[in-house]
């Protein structure tokens, strides 16, 4: 079974896309062994607890303004204004899966400065409420409206779930521009919104679904905002299907 | 009679769906705790058996097959049949496992991605 190299990973944080700037990222996730042991047993017997995970990775220091790795951790670091993180790993498949640590803030920054190495600056993000896992839908500008490719999630939800959408750039102004998560049964058939994006900045957007998502889902650009392009990733995350 | 390599002679299935293609090491661990007995006549420590606990820690080069399968696995997660195979040997925990500690990513650009993961398995399995 064929290897999948490292470089198919990326890191952002909020409107950040520090992938370039990373060298290792972590996806960890846990869940605690509640012991539940009677008289009866014999042997010891445990349930799953409550999940959480985090986020965590390692990066090299090439610089200290707006969007450089010291910059955005420094800025999110025990910050009470949430952020939005997330490891994407295998990038080269046709689902990307994504984990996102919703509403986080840092907890660790360190800075290594060897005498004879490079400078490393390594971070760390607990997902609060547990990570969230989805699929890439959208990544890349996006230059006018329409319907993006479709992806098979492999199942229909009946419960719902969250869209993010991360967007690092927009070229021009965009005012109030709309971009929908639709699904549908089937890859040619019709497709429904599911939830609307609504941006007018750079910054990670989320919308929640509700009640069934078909399994073929995409982006649909309806209104660029009178932007030029807006360059954007966007996550779906189903209830019972991607997690 | 000769010892066993591992590749060809382990297998590991989870939730129904054999994994054993997508790891390069499993280890299973079974302990007992021992219970302390030792009294005011004892010449020497003492102690009897308590419970035995039971895990299996796995891992592998990551691929998108063992992430579907270990990713909502520790999203969400539940009790599951693990059946841990060595050699003639098979261990089955029927429903009664779960993934509790799940680490995937990259360690370097030029590195292939990992995962690695923590079965807690509930009870004593069925050794056949």
């Amino acid at each position: 079974m064929a290897a999948t190299k490292g470089t198919y990973t990326r890191l952002l944080i909020d409107e950040f896309d520090l992938s370039c700037q990373s060298s290792s990222l972590e996806v960890s996730g846990q869940a605690a062994a509640l012991n539940s042991t009677t008289f009866c047993a014999t042997g010891e017997t445990f349930e799953p607890g409550l999940p959480t995970g985090a986020i965590t990775h390692s990066g090299y220091f090439t610089g200290a303004g707006t969007g450089y790795m010291e910059d955005v951790l420094n800025d999110r670091l025990g910050t009470g204004t949430p952020g939005y993180v997330v490891g994407l790993l295998l990038t080269n498949a046709t689902n990307v899966p994504a984990y996102v640590c919703n509403a986080t803030w840092g907890d660790q920054m360190n800075i290594k400065s060897p005498v004879a190495g490079l400078i490393t600056v390594d971070g760390s993000w607990p997902a609060t409420n547990g990570l969230v896992r989805g699929y890439v839908i959208q990544d890349g500008a996006m230059s006018a409206t329409g319907a993006g490719t479709a992806y098979d999630f492999g199942a229909a939800g009946s419960d719902g779930g969250i869209g993010y959408l991360f967007v690092s750039a927009i070229d021009g102004t965009a005012t109030s521009a709309t971009i929908d998560i639709e699904s549908s049964a089937t890859e040619g058939g019709t497709y429904a919104s599911e939830g609307t994006f609504t941006l007018s900045a750079v910054g990670v957007q989320t919308v929640t679904l509700s009640g069934t998502v078909n399994r073929w889902i995409r982006i649909n650009v309806t209104d660029l905002g009178g932007a030029t392009s807006i360059t954007a990733v966007c996550i779906a995350g189903i209830s019972g299907v991607t997690m | 009679m000769s010892a066993l390599k591992g590749a060809g002679n382990t297998t590991l299935s989870f939730g129904g769906t054999a994994i054993t293609a997508y790891c390069n090491s499993t280890d299973l661990s079974a302990a007992v705790n021992a219970i302390d007995s030792t009294n005011f006549s004892s010449t020497g420590m003492e102690s009897d058996p308590g419970l035995g606990t039971f895990t299996i820690a796995a891992g592998g080069m990551l691929t998108t097959a063992i992430e579907a399968i270990i990713g909502p696995a520790i999203i969400a997660p539940a009790q599951a049949t693990a059946v841990l195979g060595i050699g003639a040997a098979t261990y089955t925990w029927t429903t009664n496992a779960f993934v509790s500690d799940v680490k995937m990513g990259s360690s370097a650009p030029s590195a292939g991605q990992t995962w690695s993961a923590t079965f807690t398995l509930s009870g004593v399995p069925v050794r056949s």
